[in-house]
């Protein structure tokens, strides 16, 4: 089977009304990856994917793949699949029906796993949708995402509503499908530390710009927690791109994003240690930052 | 497009719904009296010919038409969440409700012949149109095709009206949909006051839109006798206003989102 091209999202802007949400963003989602798109409440996660999805228009630039636009095309529509919080299936239709109509539409699911997994999250097939509780409505798409035959599948708050059982047996589902039949995943999710070992790449979403889009292992190797003495750390970071600090009596704490400056040799009074995923995301999106290396 | 996958998906569902909205209309309007007649002891002066319309098919296959052409936004959000786009959307959904037009025109005409045969055996047409238009051509059969085709356009006329009213609802939230549910017969019903009273005060026959109005229907020579008005008149008319009806509704179509 060849293998599927990229997403390409150029220079797409959105603005509902007056208010702007999404300006000039540039990525590719390349095939058979998984991704991490992070971002704050209201930082338009939700809005890049329904653009990607078509379900929204755009206001500026494009989104192709292979060089064909997604919108109003089912050629390239159907093979990305998107799983967000909004309702859009028949409210009256059963769980069983709704994964047969999605094989219908979509070129196959399958159903075999979708019935094991419906069997493992004890999801009842035969309950309406209207009937379903939040989890169970994300557990009912969860499910379709990770059977449907696309190769793209978004997923925009995926655990929303699941408890700590059900998301555990999600991020294993997920990585077994990914292993068995390689696509790619762009996961939204604020619950960072749970899913910063599945992605491998990382955006962060702020200010209506990409600021970071990167490997996750880059990333990671570029968040740095340097602690000792106010007066030596604040010494050795000073030029450095500090997004961060905390501070206890006259120990500190300062967060850096990108290179430290191999040249200048670190005082015997101070460590530095890497930091984790979610502490960067949250220095990162900070109002006060001053500067972000991309 | 993924037309096939996604028209059979439609035409089953208007289908199963068109069955239930027959089923219903025969409980309501057959069955219903029946019963109450037969609750309240007056079965022996019964009269199923007082009960059943000569024009019940038609009026439930307009009804439906117009009703389920209409209902848009809702096939969209589901299409769309299965990787359809709206143009896919639009074109399945025209083409499963022909399909019903036709196979509810066919019933139409069966009902017609039975009913006639059976049921009221005065000489009412088969065809309602056939009052207007059965005599336009000498042929006995090109009459009975252009009644046929004038009535289809008719009810396709309805059903493209509510598809484009479904299409402009469909543009906008709950909340408008409702007060221009409510809304709209209330201002249709102000203007045709208007239009009432209008036509007490100067004859509207007498003005450019009478006599626009009966050539677009075939009657713009007045002298003509009934059944001999031009059938091509109504055909052409109709035909223009469901191609411009289905431009605007597709157009509207594409303009489709899923709420913020």
């Amino acid at each position: 089977m060849a293998k599927p091209k990229p997403i390409k999202i150029n220079q797409v802007s959105k603005d509902f009304a007056k208010q702007q949400v999404l300006n000039n963003i540039d990525l590719t989602i390349e095939p058979e990856t998984i991704y991490g798109l992070l971002g704050r409440n209201g930082a338009g996660k939700s809005t890049l994917f329904n653009i990607i999805t078509n379900r929204i228009p755009l206001s500026g630039g494009e989104v192709t793949i292979g060089g064909q636009t997604v919108t109003d095309n089912d050629d390239v529509l159907n093979r990305i699949y998107l799983m967000s919080e909004a309702n859009l299936y028949p409210s009256r239709m059963r769980v069983k029906e709704i994964f047969k109509l999605t094989t219908q539409l979509y070129r196959g699911m399958d159903m075999r796993l979708a019935q094991t997994l419906a069997e493992q999250f004890e999801l009842n097939t035969d309950t309406r949708f209207n009937k379903l509780s939040t989890g169970s409505r994300s557990i009912m798409k969860l499910i379709i995402a990770l059977a449907v035959d696309v190769d793209y599948v978004f997923l925009d708050e995926p655990t929303l509503g699941l408890d700590a059982n059900h998301r555990r047996l999600f991020y294993n589902a997920l990585l077994d499908s990914y292993a068995k039949r390689p696509r790619s995943f762009v996961i939204s999710t604020h619950l960072i530390e749970e899913v910063s070992n599945l992605i491998e790449r990382v955006w962060v979403l702020q200010n209506h710009q990409i600021i970071v889009d990167d490997t996750t292992e880059n990333v990671l190797n570029k968040g740095f927690a340097i602690t000792g003495p106010a007066a030596d750390v604040e010494a050795y970071t000073a030029g450095l791109n500090v997004i961060g600090h905390e501070a206890l009596g006259n120990l500190r704490v300062q967060y850096v994003y990108g290179e430290l400056d191999g040249d200048r040799p670190i005082p015997d009074t101070i460590s530095t240690s890497h930091i984790d995923l979610q502490r960067l995301f949250i220095y990162l999106t900070n109002q006060e930052v001053v500067t972000v290396e991309n | 497009m993924k037309i096939k996958a996604a028209f059979s998906y439609q035409l089953k569902n208007y289908f199963k719904s068109f069955g239930w909205v027959y089923l219903w209309s025969i409980a309501v309007v057959v069955i219903l009296p029946f019963a109450i007649s037969l609750v309240l002891g007056r079965i022996n002066i019964y009269d199923i010919n007082d009960y059943l319309p000569q024009f019940l098919p038609a009026l439930i296959l307009g009804f439906y038409l117009f009703v389920f052409g209409g209902i848009s936004y809702d096939g969209f959000k589901l299409f769309i969440q299965n990787g359809l786009g709206r143009k896919t959307y639009f074109f399945s959904k025209l083409y499963a409700l022909t399909v019903i037009l036709v196979v509810g025109e066919v019933i139409n005409l069966l009902y017609g012949v039975f009913y006639r045969q059976f049921i009221n055996t005065k000489k009412n047409p088969v065809m309602t149109f056939s009052v207007l238009y059965g005599h336009y051509f000498d042929s006995a059969a090109a009459n009975t095709v252009s009644v046929l085709i004038i009535t289809m356009l008719f009810i396709a006329c309805i059903m493209v009206t509510g598809m484009v009213i479904g299409s402009c609802l469909g543009l906008f939230n709950r909340r408008v949909q409702r007060i221009s549910i409510i809304g709209m017969p209330v201002l249709l019903f102000v203007l045709l006051v208007v239009l009432v009273m209008l036509n007490d005060q100067t004859s509207l026959k007498l003005t450019w839109l009478g006599d626009f109005l009966l050539f677009i229907v075939g009657m713009g020579n007045q002298s003509a006798d009934t059944g001999h008005f031009v059938a091509f008149a109504p055909m052409i008319s109709g035909a223009v206003y469901i191609i411009v009806m289905l431009l605007i509704s597709y157009r509207l179509t594409l303009r489709f989102r899923v709420p913020r």
